[in-house]
């Protein structure tokens, strides 16, 4: 980076535009601004800062006579912009703030950050917000500011810090180091090969086929056994049903003459199934028969008895010659008294009297009329009971000799069927093994068919196998080629590393060598400087040197800080020189970088001024000086004849400086 | 992995290795792609030289 120079309009003593156009002569590389204190040389170095990050320890950055003459809610505006040069490009970075005054005081917006530059086919870009950072981040590292752009009262801490850098923003400082000694890019490389290394991670985790095939290749040969065997049982049972078919024909061929006989031997299966019946008929007849006659066998015999004596009953006529109301005993007082009802006499054996004597034999309690009706009465209900036991003994007689007629006239018929076709085969068996037969044919068709199925689906499995594979070889190859990536990427990763770890080294050493090279043409008091992987520096003092007499110095602080970034100046200059390592050549990128530093001789006698200023222009492509006028003449001297522009603080008052080119 | 694959090997990884190292130097500079695209572009890079 080489700064080509600075505006700046408003910004605290410098009030209205005014620029500084900075030295890029390589020969004439020294600019030198001299100026009184409190005119704005350390206001200088902040509007860089605020430029650049928009970061400032300025308590207010708008000049204060603007600030006073604002009326309320008129507004104004503060910027800043560096024209520079970096890695041949040439950048304006600016930022602007604009600023109002209320009824609290004087409010600020937030601030414009900007960078413009031309891209390599000439068009003109422009990067804003967080683009705008990183860009400025990759010109000027904001850890590496304060190095670049140094600050007399700074310059102590800074050589402390360097002294002891435990920071804790080391690692930004070390990263901001490494950048500045060209490995960036390569850092960059790394970063961006090990993401895609991580991202075929996750490729090969999902195109992974460990197992797959092995597992296809199973699954093949278990389906092609199952085939195989099914066409064998295929085989089997076809010639089977085949032999089978063939005997069934045989058979029905057998059968076909016989159909007549096979009728006659049907019709005797039939009949004597009705023989079987008409037996089972017959026993069941003859055992009611017989319950019924042993139950009913005084009604059959008395039925006869009881009729006849109804009918006799029935005729009988002196039954009812009684006369009615009247009973024997009335009768016998008759007797007794020997006087009639009417006054007449009863003799003895008159004609009267016997009449009487024979009356009693019809009257109550003894007379017979009524106990022959009883008799009816009794005869008649055992006669009707009797009947009906009578008629259900001769309904199951008849029945049962109507199934022995049945009977025998069935078996009679089987006898005469038997007869005609007991010289002849039995065609039913014959159908039943016909029948067998067929029912074993419908069996193995069954299983063929079951086979059949097994078979398609292993005929399928054995296609989806296939296809399985066809896809996993396609598969296979693309995690092949992945892993063939992996490897190359993983390959340039280990070649980055190993190679910036060794170059890194050796810039280390340069860096060191550099250090201790400029602190000794400084201040050469036998203090050698060492740098470990951090870039943490450890002091030595020789032999007949006292390291703890100079360690609180503060002129050795501020070579120390010198030392150290012109150290990296120096090498972040250096081109690379190949030194035979074939496997990168020329790759790493290079950069100038400037010295802006602010009152840097204030801590150092005439004699380390004579040597700074001799020996940072031979460091730095560009050197910027703001020095105090009482070492301006010291600094101007020595500085001589590498200064390309030299300005004056022009203070009118408390509020304005005006630059000046002398 | 036999001597010619590995010498193979070596070859294709240090034509990769230009083409990335050129891609990833001009655009750190020019800065006219982001991390994800450089990432896409070194892929397509390994890849075709990656039979």
């Amino acid at each position: 980076m080489i700064i080509k120079s600075l505006t700046l309009e408003n910004f605290r003593q410098f009030k209205g535009p005014q620029t500084i156009v900075f030295s890029t002569d390589p020969k004439k590389k020294s600019t030198l601004v001299i100026a009184k204190n409190h005119t704005g040389k350390t206001t200088i170095i902040e509007s860089f800062s605020w430029i650049f990050y928009g970061k400032t320890n300025l308590t207010s950055i708008l000049n204060s006579s603007i600030k006073d003459s604002l009326s309320p809610q008129e507004t104004t505006n503060i910027s800043g912009s560096v024209q520079l040069i970096h890695s041949n490009r040439e950048y304006t970075v600016s930022r602007s703030q604009r600023f109002i005054k209320s009824g609290k005081g004087i409010s600020a917006d937030n601030s414009i950050f900007k960078i413009e530059y031309k891209t390599a086919d000439g068009l003109q870009k422009e990067l804003r917000g967080i683009d705008a950072e990183k860009e400025i981040n990759c010109i000027i590292p904001e850890e590496l500011f304060s190095y670049f752009f140094f600050k007399g009262e700074q310059i102590e801490k800074i050589g402390k810090e360097i002294n002891t850098i435990k920071s804790t923003k080391h690692r930004e400082f070390v990263n901001a180091i490494r950048g500045m000694l060209g490995f960036n890019w390569l850092y960059q490389t790394k970063a961006d090969l090990k993401t895609l290394s991580a991202q075929y991670n996750v490729e090969i985790a999902n195109n992974k086929t460990d197992g797959k095939l092995a597992e296809l290749a199973r699954r093949e040969e278990t389906a092609l056994k199952t085939k195989e065997r099914c066409e064998t049982e295929i085989e089997s049972f076809e010639k089977e049903i085949e032999n089978l078919t063939r005997h069934r024909e045989d058979l029905i061929q057998k059968i076909l003459p016989y159909s007549v006989v096979e009728q006659k031997q049907r019709e005797a299966l039939k009949l004597e199934e009705k023989c079987k019946q008409l037996r089972a008929e017959i026993n069941i007849g003859r055992k009611k028969l017989f319950t019924t006659f042993s139950e009913d066998a005084f009604a059959l015999f008395s039925i006869y008895l009881i009729d006849k004596a109804i009918s006799l009953v029935d005729n009988e006529g002196d039954i009812d010659k009684g006369i009615p109301g009247l009973e024997a005993s009335a009768v016998e007082y008759l007797l007794e008294t020997k006087k009639c009802l009417c006054g007449h006499d009863l003799v003895e054996g008159s004609d009267e009297y016997e009449k009487l004597k024979d009356l009693i034999k019809y009257l109550p309690p003894n007379n017979l009329g009524s106990e022959i009706s009883k008799f009816k009465d009794r005869a008649n209900s055992v006669s009707d009971i009797s009947r009906k036991g009578y008629d259900a003994l001769l309904s199951q007689r008849k029945s049962l000799l109507k199934a022995l007629e049945e009977y025998k006239e069935t078996n009679d018929r089987l006898k005469v069927i038997n007869d005609e076709i007991q010289n002849v085969d039995d065609v039913s068996k014959i159908k039943q093994e016909e029948r067998s037969c067929s029912a074993q044919i419908d069996r193995l068709n069954q299983q063929k068919g079951s086979s059949k199925l097994l078979k398609e689906q292993a005929e399928n499995e054995i296609a989806s196998v296939n296809k399985e594979k066809s896809n996993y070889s396609v598969t296979d190859g693309r995690y092949r080629k992945i892993l063939e990536c992996k490897w190359h990427v993983d390959a340039l990763i280990n070649m980055i590393e190993s190679y910036c770890d060794k170059k890194e080294s050796e810039k280390r050493l340069q860096l060191q060598d550099a250090i201790n090279s400029i602190y000794k043409e400084i201040f050469d008091i036998g203090i050698s400087i060492s740098l470990d992987d951090c870039y943490n520096i450890s002091q030595s003092a020789s032999d007949n040197v006292s390291l703890e007499e100079f360690q609180n110095s503060t002129s050795q602080d501020a070579i120390m800080a010198f030392s150290f970034i012109g150290g990296i100046i120096k090498l972040a200059r250096d081109k690379m020189i190949s030194n035979g390592d074939e496997e990168i050549e020329n790759i790493e990128n290079t950069e100038p970088y400037p010295l802006v530093m602010d009152a840097p001789s204030s801590s150092f006698d005439i004699e380390r001024i004579q040597k700074f200023c001799q020996i940072m222009p031979k460091i730095a492509e560009q050197v910027i000086f703001f020095i105090k006028d009482t070492d301006g003449l010291y600094v101007k001297k020595y500085l001589n004849e590498s200064i390309g522009k030299e300005y004056n603080f022009n203070q009118i008052d408390n509020y304005y400086t005006v630059i000046e080119e002398v | 992995m036999d001597t010619n694959t590995t010498q193979e090997r070596k070859t294709v990884n240090e034509k990769i290795r230009k083409q990335i190292f050129k891609i990833e130097k001009e655009n750190y500079h020019k800065k006219i792609l982001n991390s994800s695209e450089m990432i896409v572009k070194i892929k397509r890079i390994i890849e075709e030289e990656v039979k």
